[in-house]
């Protein structure tokens, strides 16, 4: 009996030294990736926006879509308006994928929580869905 | 160059009205011909209106309202085509033509439970105290009387898509149902869910029966169910959510003309999230958090809410997200369609709290009725008031209605507006009292001496 808990313990322990691992080796960038999306919102930079999705995602959505979207989340006042209060509350490595969870709230109201994917495209992270 | 032209009919108090005639602006009537007093009114009044544009060009300005109800008005339904409002107060019914804003017909000294307009324009039904009347569209006048010796106090009534069947809902959470050629009833279907629903809504495109049900087999008889049911069979597609409230509270379902789009409010007339489904993929779009809700309508595509924000309307958009779109707008919590808006417009303030809006299913024209008995008109596309229905009956103050003719579409706009308003926004030329000359008319009497604008009038041409 011991030896079979021992062994459940050893796997999850395993899995979760090997899953940081994991993150710390292959998925360097992507959490700061993840908070550059919201700099460059918080920042109203469109063109940085636009670079941070896969060609995939650009291709499928077009730019007219992601700039119409990307507006509704931009600041009204830089100082006073409403803006994102983002954390990072889980972060994964699947193959080449990169999976981030965040919490997220505009403002005052309640936080959300939302996963990132990001895949690895010509040595940079760029979100996909 | 072309004058501009317009046709000017007085309405009394008293319920009397002249015929309209048209006139260009160097014949116009002696009254309101612009004399030596009047040249100088209209000069006073132009310098007014240069020096203080944004007074009236303020198109919530309101000097005096005119009623089309004696109370406050409760419900506003316009038919297919747009060319008839049905507008309800608790006691009354009245049917109002919208190309001539006239009254056409209405219905007094009864309980109104629910009304509804039938699919083919012909006639409308509404449910009283103990029985259910078919009415017709073009008078009110009665058709046929559902008689049963029962109390019937329905929580909606509304036809199937294609007009064959009427259905109401009692507050009771009981369906019944009548065959529209007979007048006969027939058992509702599906009879399993028949007894469990407190609110229900059939989808234009005849698709869908959406209901809110309390299911009893729950051991809390609090939980409700949002549920996608085929309408030819009543078969279960899809539950879209369960929530928490009492039975007894009237959840509001609306859906877009075109079918697309579900609106939802958990509970009426209290601060409630208002949540936008996509019916064709059966996901919500957004939820947004209303202070109130008194009066929630939409435009026919589903794209726009129309919304009382107590004293004017406010339009939000609410456009259609793409997947990816969807996507980002979680990341970036937008959640509330108020931030996926364009300017928010604000339409022709109200005196009263605003309790119902209608907006028109094919055109432009948003009705808004409030609690002191006023309809006010507007078009939403140019943001401006389009005048009231204006009952004389109803009323102790007069007014004044009119044809401008638009030179953008070649339309012919009837406005109705109080003696002494303001000229309203897209007027090419309009007849009005000099400032500060305006007395308002005696009460209404039964004799024929009432008559309106007591006031120097003056012809004023406004370039557009």
């Amino acid at each position: 009996m011991l030896v079979i808990l021992a062994a459940i313990g050893w796997m999850i322990g395993f899995n979760t030294i090997r899953n940081k691992w994991n993150f710390f080796w292959y998925g360097r960038g992507s959490v700061a990736h993840v908070k550059k999306f919201y700099s460059t919102v918080g920042d109203n930079d469109s063109t940085a926006f636009l670079q941070l999705f896969s060609a995939k995602v650009m291709q499928e959505e077009g730019r007219e879509n992601l700039i119409a979207i990307f507006r509704c989340g931009v600041p009204e006042d830089k100082w006073l308006g409403k803006h994102h209060h983002e954390e990072i509350i889980g972060k994964w490595m699947s193959g080449d994928t990169a999976v981030i969870k965040v919490a997220v709230s505009a403002g005052s109201y309640d936080k959300d929580s939302v996963l990132f994917k990001l895949l690895k495209e010509n040595g940079d992270w760029k979100i996909v869905f | 160059m072309e004058l501009p032209k317009f046709k000017l009919a007085n309405v009394a108090a008293d319920g009397t009205a002249e015929e309209p005639q048209l006139f260009s602006v160097e014949k116009l009537p002696l009254e309101t011909t612009t004399g030596r007093r009047g040249f100088l009114g209209a000069g006073l009044t132009a310098l007014a209106l240069f020096a203080n544009r944004k007074l009236f060009s303020n198109k919530n300005y309101i000097d005096k309202d005119l009623l089309a109800h004696e109370s406050g008005i409760n419900g506003l339904y316009f038919n297919n085509t747009g060319e008839t409002l049905l507008s309800v107060t608790s006691r009354e019914l009245k049917l109002w033509s919208l190309a001539s804003r006239k009254l056409l017909g209405k219905v007094s000294d009864i309980y109104i439970n629910a009304v509804t307009m039938a699919p083919n324009n012909q006639h409308f039904s509404l449910v009283t105290e103990k029985r259910i009347e078919i009415r017709s569209l073009k008078n009110a006048s009665l058709i046929k009387s559902i008689s049963k010796d029962e109390y019937l106090e329905a929580k909606a009534l509304m036809y199937t898509p294609r007009g064959h069947q009427l259905v109401a809902l009692l507050r009771k959470r009981e369906v019944r149902c009548w065959n529209c050629d007979s007048w006969q009833e027939i058992p509702f279907f599906p009879s399993e869910i028949s007894k469990e629903i407190t609110n229900m809504l059939y989808t234009p495109d005849g698709k869908y029966l959406i209901t809110i049900e309390s299911p009893e087999s729950k051991s809390d008889y609090r939980i409700m169910q949002i549920n996608i049911r085929s309408a030819a069979n009543g078969k279960l597609i899809k539950q879209l959510r369960e929530f928490n409230k009492s039975i007894y509270v009237d959840t509001l379902l609306l859906v877009s003309n075109d079918s697309r789009r579900l609106f939802f409010i958990e509970e009426k007339n209290r601060p409630a999230a208002l949540e936008i489904w996509n019916l064709q993929t059966l996901e919500k779009d957004y939820t947004y958090k209303l202070k109130e809700n008194r009066a929630v309508a939409l435009s026919a595509d589903g794209l726009r809410v129309f919304i009382e924000a107590d004293y004017f309307i406010e339009i939000w958009q609410s456009p259609m997200l793409s997947r990816v779109q969807r996507n980002i707008a979680k990341m970036l919590a937008v959640s509330r369609y108020e931030e996926l808006k364009e300017p928010v417009i604000e339409l022709c303030k109200h005196a009263g709290m605003i309790n119902s809006i209608a907006v028109s299913p094919v055109g432009t024209i948003v009705a808004s009725g409030d609690s002191r008995g006023v309809i006010k008109l507007s078009d939403w596309t140019k943001q401006e008031c389009q005048g009231y229905l204006f009952d004389p009956r109803a009323n102790q103050s007069d007014g004044v209605s009119y044809n401008v003719y638009d030179k953008v579409t070649g339309n012919t706009i009837s406005y109705t507006m109080p003696c002494g308003s303001p000229i309203p926004s897209g007027a090419v030329c309009t007849c009005n009292c000099v400032a500060g000359t305006y007395k308002p008319p005696p009460p209404p009497s039964h004799s024929n001496d009432g008559r309106i604008c007591s006031c120097v009038p003056v012809c004023i041409c406004m370039a557009v």
